[in-house]
C-alpha cells in the first residue's frame, strides 16, 4: 500500500511538471525574463522645470525657486540592497565569482561575515547623511521609507490585481517598485553638498535631484491710487493705498504638489507598453489647479526624462541615459501686471467705488450704504484683441478674511471677469444696432420714432425707460441711430430687434462672440462631481436655443424675443465677452476675439475674418456712444450725487466712446448679521454695466476697450462708470494713452436733466 | 542469527549474505540524486558546491560502514539512538545554551555546531524513531488492537513534539506518515489508522484559527496560488512563485547553466541551493532533469519498499518500511512544495539539497536498506507481517 501510494503521489507530481513546464511554459518564462529585467535595471525618471509665466513686459508672474529632494533606490528602501551589496562585495573581496568559489569553507564564511558587516556599515552611514541633512534622526528616515515602500507595494499588488481581473499581463514590477523615491524635500542646495559626494560613492542608491518650488512674485503689491477719479461723496484723503496679496491671482492661478486620480485617468505617464512623457505619476509634482497654471498645464509642465542604471555581472552600475528631461515652456501673457495691479486696487473695497451707494439705486431701492460689492473689469487692447488687465472682487486675497458664508455668498475663487454671465442690458444696444443694419433689417441711419411703449395697445409693457410717471410719461420722439445710443432709448432698439425676430438676432449675436467660450485662454480641465473632466474656466454667457425661441413663436410671445433689443431677456454674457464685442465693434466687425495668451496657438480661438459690418453704422454706432459720454443728455455723461452733477469722464486728451447698462437682477436678499439667513431684502437692486473704448483725442481712434460690472449696484452710469474711468485714468498714467495733466473739473450744479437706468 | 557484524566473503560464502538484492536499488537511486544535486548547487553557489562535495565521501563512507554492519547492530543500538536523539532534541532547546554551540537561525534552535559542520538532532531523530519503532512493533502482536497503539504512538510523538517546538513543522511531518507506514506494516488495522488520519484531517482545517500568523498565510498563499492567483506573489508566496516560475521557464530543454544561473539570481528565489534546489534543477535542466529526479526518487523509495517485500526478518522490512516512507514523505513534500501544490516548510530534497547533516543521514539510511537486504536472516515474520500486496 505504501508503495501505491508513493507511485500515485510521484504520478501527481509528474504531471505537475508537465503542465508547469511544457503547459505553463510560455508565462512563466515571460515572468522570470522580465524579472531579470527588472532585476539588473533600475530607473530614475529625470525631474523637468515647470514654464515661468511671464507677464506682457516680461515681468515673471509665475517662477520656480532652486530647492532638491532626496530619493533612495526602493531596494535600499525594502533592505534588499544591503543583501545585494554584501553579495558583490564579498565577490570584489575575493577577486570574482570563481574565485570566491575557490576559496576554503571557512575563509568563505569569514569573508561573508564581513562583507555583511560592510554592507550593513554603509546602509547606516547613507541613513546618517540623509537624516543630517534634512535635520531629523535616522530612525525617521526610516520611517519615511517604511511607509513609502509600503504604500508602492500595496499599489503594486493592487495594480496587479487589476490587471489580472481584465484579463492583461501583468508587468511584474510597478515603475515605482524600480526607481528611487523622495525622502526628503525641500533642501537647499548648500544643505546637499555632502549628500552629492555620497551619491557618487552610491549611485545606485541616493540621489539628489532638483524639485524646484513655484512662486508668484508678483502677487503682493501696495498701490497708491490718487483720489481724483472718485465721485465728489467719495473724495476724501489725497491717496489712496490699498494693499493686495492676490495680484493676477485669478489669471495665473496656482498649483498643487500631489497627483490626484483624475490626473492619472487624463495623462498617466504609463498606459500598459506606452509612455507620455509629459504625463502624471504618482511622485512629487507641480500641477495647475486654477487659471493659466491649469488651462497652459500640459505647455508648461514639460517632459520627464529618464535615466536607467544597469546592474553589470562583475556588480558594477552602468548608467545611462534614456531620454533628456524636457522643460516646459514659458506661457506670456498678454496681460500687463502694472495695470492689473491698479485695476484690483480700483476694484477693491478701500477706495470706495465698489461700496454701495444709497443714491446710486431708484428711489425706492432699501440699499444699505458701505457693503462690499462684487465687480468685475476687464480691458482689451482694440488692435491686437490682447486683454491688458482683468480683474475680479472680492479675490482670493479677501477669502482669508471671510467667514464660511460669507465666502460662500460671494464666492471670490470665482474670476467674475470672464467666468461669471450677466444679462447684458443696455450696454448690448450698439451691437443691436449694427446686427439690424448688417443684416439689412434697417439702414444705417434709421430713425424710429419712440413714443415711449413698443406695443400699441399695451403702455405698460416694453416701455422706454422716459416713459415713466416720474418723467412725466415723456418720449424720445423719433431717433436717430446715434441719438437712439446716446440717449439709450428702448423702442429703438425694441423695434429693431422684432424686425431681426429672436433667431437672427441669436445668430448675430453669436457672431460677437456670446453663447459660447471665446477661448481666450483660460480653459482648463476640471473634474465635475461625477468625475468627468470638463474644460472649465471661461463662461460662454447664454442665447435663447432654437426650441426656446420655436415656443415663443408658437405661443404667440413677442415679448421675449423684442426686450433681447435692450439686452435683457434669455441673454447673458461676461464682461470679458462685453469688452470683446466693442473691440470688435471698433475694429470696423474683424474679428480677433480678446484672449490673454501671447504667441501661442489656442484650440477655438476667433481670429481673422469679418463680422461683415458696413463702415456707415460702425461711424454712426461710435458717434452715438461718443455723444452718450460727451454730450450732456448722454447717459454715461455725468452723474449727479449729493456732492453735485460731476462728469464721469473728465481725461483731457483722452476720448471715449461708452454705453451704460443696467442688468435687471430682481430682489436682492441680504445676510447683513451673518447668520446664514437673509434678514433685509434689497428691491430693483440691479448689476450696473458700463462699456467703453478710449483712444486719444488726437486720433480719434478708439485704442482700448474697458467693460466693468458691480453687481447690485443699481445705475449703469453712476456705479459702474467711475469705476471705468478710473480705470482709464490709469491706462492714461501708463502711457497706454495721453497722459492726464488736470484733474477732474467741476461743472454744472445738478439740473433736472433725466438720468437714464439703462 | 548466525555469523559476525560485519559482511565479509565469508559471510557471502555462507550463505549469511548475498551479493545480489533490491538494495542496490537505492544505492544507485541516491547516487543519481548526490551527482545531481551536487552539480545544482554548483549552479546556485559554487562555494557551497564545493562545501557538499567534502560531505560526499564522508556521506558515502557513513553509508558503506552502515552497510557492511549486519542488520543485527539495528537490533542492539536502537533505544540507545532513539534516547540520544531525544537528548540531543532537548539540548538544542534548552535555554542557557551557548550561542557558540547553538545559535538560532530565523528564530529556529535546530543546529548544533561542531565546528566543520553544523549538526541536526532531528536527522538522528528520525534514524533513532525508525529504528525503536522496529524493534518494538516486531515483537508485538497487539498493533491490530486499539491499545496496542499507545506506545508506537508515544514512541512517535515525543521527538515530533519536541521537533515540531524548535520549530520545524516540516520535519515533525515527516515523523507522522513515516510512523503511520510502519505500524500498518507491523499490522495495524487500517480502520485503526484511518481514525488517525480522518481525525488530523478534521483537525487540519480547524487549527486553522491556531496557526500562527505566517503559516496561516502560508495556506492562503497556497490556495491563491494552485488556482493561478498571484496576489501573493511579492510576500509571503513569494519563495513558492518565485519557485514555480523558475521551474516554468526551464521548460522542456531547459535554461542551461548560465542561463539558469542568471535567472537564478535575478529572480532571487530563496533557498535555491537548499529547499528550492529542486527548482534550481529543474531550471537548469528542463523537464528532462526534473524528470530524472523524480525518477531516481521513486526508484529509491520503491526501492526501500522492494527491499521490504524481499526479506523476511520482520525488524529489516519494518525498517525498509520506515525508510522508504521517511523518504517518499520527504520527496514528495519537498518537490511538491517546488511545483506550488504544497504550502512552503523548511524540507530538505534527500541527497540533492545542500547541507552535510542531510546527505549524511539520507546515504546512512541507504546503508541501512543495503544492510537489511544484504542479511539472510532467519524468518521471523508473523502472520501479520506478511505484506498485503
Amino acid at each position: 500500500m505504501v508503495g501505491w501510494l508513493s507511485i500515485l503521489a510521484f504520478g501527481v507530481l509528474g504531471a505537475r511538471l508537465v503542465q508547469v513546464q511544457v503547459i505553463d511554459h510560455p508565462t512563466h518564462v515571460a515572468r522570470a525574463k522580465a524579472r531579470e529585467v527588472a532585476r539588473l535595471r533600475s530607473e530614475t525618471v529625470l525631474p523637468r522645470i515647470r514654464g515661468r509665466i511671464i507677464d506682457r513686459n516680461g515681468v515673471v508672474l509665475a517662477d520656480n525657486v532652486d530647492a532638491y529632494e532626496v530619493a533612495v533606490a526602493f531596494d535600499f528602501m525594502t533592505g534588499e540592497w544591503e543583501e545585494q551589496r554584501a553579495r558583490s562585495l564579498e565577490r570584489e573581496s575575493a577577486g570574482g565569482r570563481a574565485a570566491l568559489s575557490k576559496l576554503p569553507a571557512r575563509e568563505r564564511a569569514s569573508l561573508h561575515d564581513q562583507s555583511i558587516a560592510q554592507a550593513s556599515m554603509e546602509r547606516r552611514e547613507i541613513l546618517a547623511a540623509i537624516a543630517s541633512a534634512a535635520q531629523v534622526s535616522p530612525a525617521e528616515i526610516e520611517s519615511r521609507m517604511a511607509d513609502l515602500a509600503a504604500g508602492i507595494e500595496r499599489r503594486g499588488t493592487a495594480y496587479r490585481d487589476r490587471l489580472a481581473a481584465s484579463g492583461r499581463p501583468a508587468r511584474e514590477r510597478l515603475r515605482e517598485e524600480v526607481e528611487a523615491h523622495a525622502v526628503v524635500e525641500g533642501l537647499p542646495a548648500e544643505d546637499t553638498f555632502g549628500l552629492n559626494k555620497l551619491a557618487d560613492r552610491f549611485g545606485d542608491v541616493i540621489e539628489v535631484r532638483s524639485a524646484p518650488r513655484r512662486i508668484y512674485p508678483e502677487r503682493e503689491a501696495r498701490v497708491t491710487l490718487g483720489n481724483e477719479g472718485l465721485p465728489g461723496t467719495l473724495e476724501r484723503r489725497a491717496s489712496v493705498h490699498v494693499n493686495l496679496t492676490d495680484v493676477g491671482d485669478l489669471i495665473v492661478g496656482s498649483v498643487r504638489d500631489t497627483v490626484q486620480a483624475a490626473d492619472l485617468r487624463r495623462r498617466p505617464f504609463e498606459d500598459g507598453d506606452s509612455i507620455d512623457w509629459g504625463g502624471y505619476r504618482e511622485a512629487t509634482d507641480l500641477i495647475g489647479v486654477r487659471g493659466i497654471e491649469r488651462a497652459w498645464e500640459d505647455t508648461l509642465r514639460g517632459e520627464w526624462g529618464l535615466r536607467e542604471r544597469v546592474r553589470q555581472p562583475d556588480g558594477s552600475v552602468e548608467q545611462r541615459l534614456v531620454k533628456l528631461p524636457v522643460d516646459g515652456g514659458d506661457v506670456q501673457l498678454t496681460i500687463d501686471v502694472e495695470l492689473q495691479r491698479r485695476v484690483q486696487a480700483i476694484l477693491s473695497p478701500e477706495y470706495g467705488l465698489t461700496l454701495s451707494q444709497r443714491e446710486f439705486h431708484t428711489p425706492n431701492a432699501d440699499m444699505p450704504r458701505g457693503l462690499e460689492l462684487n465687480a468685475a473689469v476687464v480691458v482689451v487692447e482694440v488692435a491686437t484683441g490682447e486683454v491688458l488687465a482683468m480683474a475680479s472682487q472680492p479675490g482670493p486675497g479677501l477669502a482669508g478674511t471671510m467667514s464660511e458664508l460669507e465666502e460662500r455668498a460671494r464666492s471670490p475663487w470665482i474670476d467674475r471677469s470672464v467666468d461669471a454671465a450677466y444679462a447684458p442690458g443696455s450696454i448690448l444696444k450698439p451691437i443691436v444696432y449694427l446686427s439690424a443694419v448688417a443684416a439689412g433689417e434697417a439702414s444705417s441711419d434709421e430713425v424710429i420714432t419712440c413714443n415711449g411703449h413698443f406695443f400699441p395697445d399695451r403702455k405698460d409693457l416694453a416701455r422706454c425707460w422716459l416713459y415713466r410717471t416720474k418723467y412725466g410719461l415723456a418720449t424720445h420722439g423719433p431717433l436717430a441711430p446715434h441719438e437712439a445710443l446716446a440717449r439709450s432709448c428702448n423702442i429703438y432698439f425694441y423695434e429693431l430687434a422684432d424686425r431681426l425676430g429672436p433667431a437672427a438676432l441669436s445668430q448675430w449675436l453669436g457672431k460677437w462672440g456670446l453663447g459660447q467660450p471665446l477661448h481666450a485662454g483660460l480653459e482648463g480641465w476640471r473634474e465635475r462631481s461625477d468625475g468627468m473632466l470638463v474644460r472649465a474656466g471661461e463662461s460662454g454667457g447664454s442665447l435663447p436655443t432654437e426650441q426656446r425661441v420655436e415656443a415663443w413663436r408658437a405661443d404667440g410671445d413677442r415679448f421675449s424675443g423684442v426686450i433681447m433689443g435692450i439686452g435683457q431677456g434669455e441673454l447673458a454674457w461676461s464682461p470679458l465677452q462685453a469688452a470683446n464685442a466693442l473691440a470688435t465693434l471698433a475694429r470696423g466687425g474683424t474679428v480677433n476675439d480678446a484672449h490673454v495668451v501671447r504667441g501661442r496657438a489656442i484650440p477655438g480661438h476667433r481670429a481673422g475674418g469679418s463680422i461683415g459690418l458696413s463702415p456707415s453704422s460702425v461711424r454712426n454706432a461710435l458717434d452715438g456712444m461718443h455723444e452718450a459720454i460727451d454730450a450732456s443728455h448722454g447717459t454715461a455723461h455725468h452723474v449727479t450725487t449729493a456732492a453735485g452733477r460731476e462728469e464721469i469722464f473728465a481725461l483731457p486728451g483722452v476720448r471715449v466712446w461708452g454705453k451704460t447698462g443696467t442688468a435687471q437682477a430682481g430682489l436682492w436678499r441680504l445676510d447683513v448679521d451673518q447668520d446664514g439667513t437673509a434678514d433685509r431684502s434689497v428691491g430693483d437692486a440691479d448689476h450696473a454695466w458700463f462699456a467703453c473704448l478710449v483712444g486719444d483725442e488726437a486720433t480719434d481712434t478708439p485704442r482700448y476697450a474697458i467693460a466693468v460690472i458691480v453687481e447690485r449696484a443699481g445705475s449703469g452710469g453712476r456705479a459702474a462708470g467711475p469705476v471705468a474711468a478710473a480705470v482709464a485714468r490709469e491706462l492714461s498714467k501708463l502711457g497706454y494713452l495721453r497722459p492726464v495733466g488736470e484733474r477732474r473739473r467741476a461743472i454744472d450744479p445738478p439740473s433736472h436733466q433725466p438720468e437714464s437706468d439703462g | 542469527m548466525s555469523g559476525g557484524l560485519f559482511f565479509s566473503a565469508r559471510n557471502l560464502r555462507s550463505g549469511d549474505r548475498r551479493l545480489w538484492h533490491w538494495g542496490w536499488l537505492p544505492v544507485g537511486a541516491a547516487t543519481v540524486l548526490t551527482i545531481v544535486g551536487w552539480e545544482a548547487i554548483g549552479t546556485t553557489e559554487p562555494g557551497y558546491a564545493q562545501r557538499q562535495l567534502a560531505f560526499i565521501p564522508i556521506a558515502l563512507a557513513a553509508a558503506a560502514a552502515i552497510g557492511v554492519l549486519h542488520p543485527r547492530w539495528m537490533d542492539r543500538w536502537a533505544i540507545p539512538l532513539y534516547v540520544a536523539s531525544l537528548v540531543l532534541l532537548l539540548f538544542v532547546l534548552m535555554p542557557g545554551v551557548p550561542e557558540a554551540l547553538v545559535r538560532p537561525r530565523k528564530g529556529a534552535r535546530r543546529w548544533i555546531n561542531l565546528v566543520v559542520i553544523d549538526f541536526q538532532p532531528s536527522e538522528l531523530a528520525k534514524i533513532g524513531l525508525i529504528l525503536v519503532l522496529a524493534q518494538w512493533l516486531r515483537a508485538r502482536e497487539d498493533v491490530a488492537r486499539l491499545q496496542g497503539l499507545v506506545i508506537p504512538v508515544a514512541l512517535a510523538s515525543v521527538p515530533f513534539v519536541l521537533i515540531l517546538v524548535e520549530p520545524d513543522l516540516g520535519t515533525a511531518l515527516t515523523l507522522a506518515p513515516t510512523a503511520a507506514a510502519m505500524l500498518l506494516a507491523a499490522g495495524c488495522r487500517r480502520r485503526h489508522l484511518a481514525i488517525g488520519v480522518v481525525a488530523a484531517a478534521l483537525l487540519a482545517p480547524a487549527s486553522y484559527p491556531f496557526l500562527k500568523p505566517h503559516q496561516r498565510a502560508r495556506v492562503d498563499a497556497l490556495l491563491a496560488q494552485v488556482v493561478g492567483d498571484t496576489r501573493y506573489s511579492r510576500d509571503i508566496g513569494f519563495q513558492a512563485d518565485r519557485a514555480m516560475t523558475l521551474i516554468g521557464a526551464g521548460g522542456v530543454a531547459g535554461q542551461g547553466e548560465d542561463g539558469a544561473q542568471r535567472l537564478l539570481e535575478t529572480n532571487a528565489l530563496p533557498e535555491e541551493h537548499n529547499d528550492m534546489i529542486f527548482s534550481s534543477i529543474a531550471c537548469r535542466w528542463g523537464l528532462g532533469g526534473s524528470m530524472l529526479v523524480l525518477a531516481a526518487c521513486s526508484a529509491l523509495c520503491l526501492g526501500a519498499v522492494a527491499v521490504a517485500v524481499s526479506v523476511r526478518d520482520a525488524g529489516g522490512r519494518l525498517v525498509a518500511i520506515g525508510i522508504g516512507s521517511l523518504l517518499a514523505t520527504q520527496v514528495i513534500v519537498n518537490i511538491g512544495m517546488n511545483v506550488g501544490l504544497l504550502p512552503i516548510t523548511g524540507m530538505t530534497l534527500p541527497f540533492v539539497s545542500y547541507g552535510g547533516t542531510s546527505l549524511v543521514a539520507s546515504w546512512i539510511m541507504v546503508g541501512m536498506l543495503w544492510s537489511v537486504a544484504s542479511a539472510r536472516r532467519a524468518d521471523t515474520l508473523r502472520a501479520a507481517f506478511q505484506l498485503q500486496r
